[in-house]
């Protein structure tokens, strides 16, 4: 995206309540033209209910949506112009893929000389021409899933809405139809807000990806931010594997902050809390693929040249490497540190030299600033 | 979908092996269904070929002289108002059953059973009693006409009852929960979300329902159709105590003939044609709703 970003969806200070449960309790957010956004959370994070109002299919309590500049409140569903894709697909069972497609054309009056075409090409798209006239029993779940993203297309809508549409589907498949849809979203520009409680795929598919935590939103920003650089405990926990440690904030030391976590002193960079207090708590989370297990030589080295606490050999700690787990690619190793008060931490390794560590007395090492803490 | 498919295994004979154990459990029903079904079904077709002496005595000696004697604009009319009657109590009973089957399905859960139970509490009741009900309601001193006078409405009772209006509004009384019942059912069953898509695809209320909701509960239509239609057309507990002389049914020349005349060979006659005549009927329903709504599924 380049230039000035136009806000396609704006949702502002949306609430909504169902009795006394709140599902969502605030949410602002921009979505923009042509970007592919994720509402990313754990079940009954209020993502669908995000969704939901956009859509049309739930009024917000309090607060307003706009879709493209002119607010939606009260206005039903088939008023908006938005389209949505749902979970479960809601195919029309009688009536054949092509009748399905173009349903919506044939409701807003169009004529079938006009719709014909369209709907064949959005069946195109989605690589589902030949299955026109097939009843959409007939079809796998994979295959359901491309007639209701055609059926939603074919409307040209300013905003895609999908509710999980992957979710039935296998891994395989799932991963696959991943990128087609990214591939999809790209291809027509149009504006998708996708939901998912899957972080993997909301990583792969987003352009920026609004992480959901009971009602609120905890983080907006692209896959590799939100990831890198979690603005909270829950969405650094949420999203990928990590190792969390409770610390508290003991100074500042050169360029970094000092944070202590059960009197291990760690060196962490600031990315967003302009002034550290000393006290304060904080959460620390280093991911396992930035810890290095130096093995036996480098650490016998290490203790010779005495050179751990200096700038170059910041956050370096022994420990004990307790347990090795196969996972594919690579090994995780589950180390404990040989610290007053010992802590263990995930890490992956190699996995040529993974089991020759189990048991060993090693030291791990992380850069400072890929050790990243927040207050929240 | 898949689980719409029937299990092989449900099959009694499967590649020419007849499952013992299955068909023992079926055992009962069989019983029941061969004694109090087929065999006086039999017994009704023989005897609607044969005749009767003059004290009432069947005599076996076949002949049609029972179904020529119906062809008689008499009973062929009696026959065509009884067909009639039950068609429109099976409109009506589609005309009310319907909404009232979509709310109770369309309530919350914990009050969809109370709903269900007010539908069937009138079934606990005897239908003679129900129909002397009736009868106090609509008779000439009855109440509908005594609040009408009352309130100034009216000058002279009106003549509710003994007149085809009367067995209209008992029949449909009396049947509606067996269009209720499985309304409900198809409905209750209906995905949600599938309203909602077509709302999101640019529908309205009206198309919603003309294209997704309708068809989708076609099958309960036609249930119900059945269920109150077979009945309607052959009942005679109604028509005899709310219609006149002038609105007998065939059901009531069936019992009149048993009962009263002892032709019991013409009443075979007359409930063979009865039988046909719903069975025929329902044939045309199902085959005709069966291509218009629901795309030859």
């Amino acid at each position: 995206m380049t230039g000035e970003k136009k806000a396609m969806v704006e949702l502002v200070e949306i609430e909504k309540y169902f009795g006394s449960v709140g599902a969502v309790k605030g949410v602002s957010l921009e979505i923009y033209q042509g970007e592919f956004l994720t509402l990313l959370g754990p079940s009954g994070c209020g993502k669908t209910t995000t969704l939901r109002m956009i859509g049309g299919f739930e009024e917000p309590d309090r607060g307003d949506v706009l879709i493209d500049g002119v607010s939606v409140r009260g206005k039903k569903p088939f008023e908006r112009d938005v389209n949505t894709v749902f979970q479960s697909y809601a195919l029309f069972p009688h009536m054949s893929v092509f009748q399905n497609v173009a349903f919506g054309l044939k409701m807003k009056g169009v004529k079938e000389k006009e719709y014909r075409p369209k709907v064949e090409e959005a069946l195109k798209l989605v690589k589902m021409e030949t299955y026109a006239d097939r009843l959409p029993k007939q079809l796998s779940g994979g295959e359901q899933q491309r007639v209701a993203v055609a059926r939603a297309i074919v409307n040209n809508p300013r905003v895609l809405l999908l509710d999980e549409p992957l979710g039935a589907l296998d891994l395989k498949l799932r991963k696959q139809m991943q990128v087609e849809l990214k591939h999809l979203q790209k291809r027509l520009g149009m504006t998708f807000v996708y939901v998912t409680h899957d972080q993997e795929e909301a990583l792969v598919m987003s352009d920026r990806v609004a992480v959901m935590n009971s009602g609120l939103i905890e983080q907006v920003d692209s896959p590799r931010d939100v990831y890198r650089y979690p603005r909270s405990r829950f969405v650094a926990d949420f999203i990928g594997d990590t190792n969390l440690l409770d610390c508290v904030m003991k100074g500042i030391d050169r360029d970094y902050v000092l944070l202590e976590h059960g009197e291990t002193i760690i060196y962490a960079v600031s990315h967003y809390e302009a002034a550290p207090v000393s006290g304060q708590p904080a959460h620390l989370s280093i991911r396992p693929e930035d810890i290095t297990i130096l093995g036996t030589e480098a650490s016998e080295k290490l203790k010779d040249d005495r050179k751990i606490g200096s700038k170059d050999h910041l956050n370096v700690i022994p420990a004990v490497v307790e347990e090795v787990i196969f996972v594919g690619s690579t090994a995780k190793i589950i180390v404990r540190t040989k610290t007053p008060s010992g802590f263990t931490l995930t890490a992956h390794a190699p996995i040529s030299s993974a089991h020759a560590m189990l048991g060993q007395e090693v030291y791990v090492s992380w850069e400072p600033d890929q050790s990243v803490f927040t207050t929240e | 979908m898949a689980k719409d498919k029937a299990n092989p295994t449900d099959k009694v004979v499967r590649n020419g092996i007849i499952d013992w154990s299955r068909l023992f459990i079926g055992m009962p029903t069989l019983f029941w269904f061969v004694c109090l079904i087929v065999i006086p079904l039999i017994v009704t077709l023989a005897m609607s070929f044969a005749s009767r002496d003059a004290y009432g005595r069947i005599i076996y000696e076949w002949s049609f002289d029972n179904y020529i004697r119906f062809v008689d604009p008499l009973y062929l009319e009696i026959l065509w108002r009884s067909f009639y009657l039950g068609l429109i109590t099976v409109l009506i009973c589609i005309v009310i059953g319907y909404p009232l089957a979509y709310f109770i399905a369309r309530s919350p859960k914990r009050y969809k059973p109370l709903y269900l139970m007010m539908v069937i509490a009138p079934f606990w009741i005897n239908l003679l009693i129900r129909a002397y009900g009736w009868m106090i309601l609509l008779r000439y001193e009855g109440i509908i006409n005594l609040f009408l006078r009352r309130i100034g409405l009216i000058e002279e009772p009106l003549q509710l009852m003994y007149n085809d209006g009367a067995v209209l509004v008992g029949l449909v009384y009396v049947f509606l929960q067996f269009m209720v019942l499985p309304l409900y059912a198809t409905i209750d069953k209906l995905d949600w979300t599938l309203l909602e898509s077509a709302q999101d695809l640019g529908a309205g209320s009206f198309q919603t329902f003309r294209h997704i909701t309708l068809p989708l509960t076609f099958p309960g239509i036609v249930g119900g159709s059945i269920l109150t239609f077979v009945p309607a057309f052959g009942s005679f507990i109604i028509p005899r105590m709310l219609g006149g002389s002038r609105s007998i049914m065939i059901g009531n020349i069936i019992e009149t003939q048993i009962k009263v005349a002892r032709n019991w060979p013409f009443a075979s006659a007359s409930a063979v044609i009865l039988i046909a005549a719903a069975f025929l009927g329902m044939l045309i329903y199902i085959k005709f709703s069966g291509r218009t709504l629901m795309g030859g599924e």
